[in-house]
């Protein structure tokens, strides 16, 4: 579609919330999602507008900043490099328990890989060392085990509860 | 409906793929969706050790926790299987092993294999000592994973199947501790065509190491220090890596024609002759990197290779010369108790050496010094490491050799020993002697206890109070002449000069453990100013 020359090619892509994201090709097709619509309306427009609906104006801002550096880092050689792990440490530092629930959700919904691999990874590194009481309200569990159920379940498990050495 | 309930399962099984053992199964409690959840995670992980108390190992609380643990992976395992899934992972940790349990951990990787499981990791161990004599042999169902691709096993035995191994996804294997013959070595590596990591480390019951056969093959390390070795023969075309660790003493018979395409060539050990050294390395038209450690019966290292760009020499002895005509070496490293003789051809290359001597030092130590590192078009780093014993150095006797003071080592580090009882102004000739040879612009001085911190403040005071009442009727003078400023830049504990220094030195952690043990030392830092 585009050849040599000519502008960088630019997907336009608009939320739930009704705001329009310009972002350039490469990093607009890091989206399973955006790229399957593309491939198969093959001869949309370039000013097509892609519907999201699933996805909201600030996790999807906060992807296409991951995704485009990241595009970068590849195109620069640096994958799997230590800038890649600094990038993603601050990337990850400020962002919320919310936050982080709004971009995994919204980077599953796009199917971004190379993100959700990221994204998993950080939510166990939140989970590690935490109680249950504390996954549930992160996943918004609901608990529906009777007690007597719970208990049946706690008893099988019952290695996992106590207060042995870790491996 | 909270919408993190909507993340499908795969997602969750990646979450929980990062996550211990023990936490995934705590998950099970969480709802009955994540019991599900923790039933059907593809990556099943076993450890006994979560199953112990300590101090009840034996006896019938062992047996006690024994029952359980096997009940627990028969259960986990059976529920599993009930499911449409593939295994990816099966990871089983018997620390208690004996020969009862033996008859379940063949269900258990039977089960596995017919889950058509990816990676498997067994580790029947024999740490308590209970049942020492106790070997797990591993059963033939293992051999028919076709969709294995990673396999990693220790402390059992391997019996060689008669029939063709069914492995042909098999790309990596590790075997550690494990006892196996070379005909089973040579099956796996000759049978599963798409063999590409084979690790055999502290295996027993090997005389001959044979790999043939092995097309893809590209990394292979191979540790045994046994003196039972008697030979290594390997046949892999495509070989890229290779790491033999062997036993110093015992002359070993290394056959690597096959492997023409190397690229990566690291020996510890083997005590090769100079003859076996070079007409090994000259298999290797494409060596790019050589690391030679522990080879006791090398005294020359002769290498003429436009390819190679990393050398490494280590712990070898008897080595008394080097000649490298090597005009695309990027980097040299030499960790040795001598200063050999160097030739080289390498323009390019940045020096890293670290010499700890056993002998006194006099004027001709520190004339070698000179020559080897004379040779040297950059000097990265000199580490070295003295007890300070006798050290005698003449200016007289080297005025005549070196036309000139120059700079040739931009960073000195100095790790010293002081022996108890020797004044400090007897150390007056090591630094006549060192600062004349490398005339350093940073001093690096590790002192380790009370008298080494004696020892800086009086070398600091010797660099300050200079006396340059001496020379006069010579063309080349003491460093004293030459220095016009000493500055301290720094005094840390050795920790934080570590961290400061890493990018500086571009050394790793176990690098630098190697030349300075941690404890509490403190690092104590000059700037010298030279007149140019």
């Amino acid at each position: 579609m585009s050849k040599l020359g000519q502008a960088k090619r630019i997907i336009f892509l608009k939320t739930a919330d009704g705001q329009l994201f310009e972002v350039d090709e490469p990093v607009a097709m890091e989206f399973e999602i955006v790229k399957s619509f593309f491939d198969e309306n093959e001869d949309a427009a370039d000013d097509t507008v892609v519907p999201l609906p699933n996805v909201s104006a600030e996790p999807l801002a906060g992807i296409i900043e991951f995704c485009k550096a990241h595009v970068e880092f590849r195109a620069n050689g640096a994958a799997g490099k230590d800038e890649v792990k600094k990038f993603n440490a601050e990337y990850i530092k400020e962002k919320s328990n919310e936050q982080l629930k709004e971009l995994i959700l919204a980077a599953n919904y796009l199917n971004i890989k190379e993100m959700l691999d990221f994204l998993t990874e950080t939510i166990a590194n939140r989970l590690k060392n935490k109680s249950v009481e504390y996954v549930r309200a992160f996943f918004g569990i609901e608990n529906d085990f009777t007690p007597q159920e719970e208990e049946a379940v706690r008893k099988e498990y019952e290695w996992a509860f106590e207060g042995v050495d870790e491996d | 409906m909270d919408r993190m309930s909507e993340l499908p399962d795969f997602i969750i099984h990646k979450i929980m793929s990062h996550l211990s053992p023990k936490k995934v199964a705590q998950t099970s409690i969480l709802s009955k969706r994540w019991n599900y959840l923790q039933t059907s995670f593809p990556i099943l992980e076993f450890n006994q050790n979560h199953f112990m108390r300590k101090g009840r190992l034996t006896g019938t609380g062992g047996v006690l926790h024994e029952k359980r643990f096997v009940k627990f992976v028969d259960v986990t395992l059976g529920r599993f299987c009930r499911l449409e899934y593939c295994m990816e992972k099966f990871r089983l940790k018997v620390c208690l092993f004996n020969l009862k349990i033996s008859s379940r951990i063949d269900e258990w990787i039977r089960l596995a294999v017919e889950k058509e499981v990816k990676e498997f990791d067994i580790s029947p161990c024999r740490i308590y000592n209970a049942y020492r004599d106790a070997v797990y042999t591993l059963p033939q169902t293992i051999f028919s994973a076709k969709l294995l691709t990673t396999l990693r096993l220790s402390s059992c035995k391997i019996e060689q199947p008669s029939d063709t191994l069914m492995l042909c996804s098999l790309k990596s294997l590790t075997l550690k501790g494990v006892c196996i013959n070379e005909q089973m070595v040579q099956k796996f590596t000759s049978e599963c065509p798409l063999l590409e990591d084979l690790l055999i480390c502290s295996c027993w019951g090997l005389k001959h190491l044979r790999v043939s056969k092995a097309l893809k093959l590209k990394f292979i390390q191979f540790h045994n220090p046994s003196d039972k070795l008697v030979s290594v023969e390997i046949i892999a075309p495509s070989l890229q890596v290779c790491w033999l660790v062997v036993n110093y003493s015992s002359r070993l018979c290394i056959d690597m024609a096959g492997c023409t395409h190397l690229k990566e060539l690291h020996v510890n050990g083997g005590s090769f002759t100079d003859q076996d050294f070079h007409q090994l390395i000259l298999k290797f038209p494409f060596l790019e990197h050589l690391y030679v450690y522990k080879s006791m019966l090398l005294e020359r290292i002769i290498i003429s290779s436009d390819r190679l760009k990393r050398l490494k020499i280590r712990s070898c002895p008897g080595l008394k010369a080097i000649h490298l005509d090597t005009p695309n070496l990027i980097s040299f490293s030499y960790y040795l108790n001598w200063i050999p003789i160097a030739v080289t051809n390498a323009p390019y290359s940045y020096w890293k050496v670290s010499i700890r001597p056993y002998s006194d030092l006099d004027t001709s130590w520190f004339m070698n010094l000179t020559k080897f590192l004379g040779v040297a078009n950059q000097i990265e780093g000199l580490f070295l490491s003295l007890t300070l014993k006798k050290i005698s150095f003449n200016l007289e006797g080297v005025r005549e050799s070196f036309a000139s003071f120059r700079c040739q080592v931009p960073t000195l580090n100095l790790s010293v020993n002081v022996c108890a009882g020797v004044p400090f102004s007897d150390y007056r000739a090591l630094l006549d002697g060192l600062l004349w040879s490398c005339c350093p612009w940073t001093l690096h001085v590790t002192a380790t206890g009370e008298d080494e911190h004696k020892f800086l403040q009086w070398l600091y005071e010797e660099l300050r109070n200079r006396c340059v009442n001496c020379c006069n009727s010579h063309n080349i003078k003491c460093w004293r002449h030459y220095l016009k400023d000493v500055k301290i830049l720094s005094t840390l504990p050795m920790e934080d000069w570590r961290r400061k220094n890493r990018k500086l030195l571009n050394r790793n952690d176990d690098d630098l453990r190697d030349v300075w043990p941690i404890n509490q030392h403190v690092i104590m830092s000059f700037n010298l100013d030279w007149v140019q």
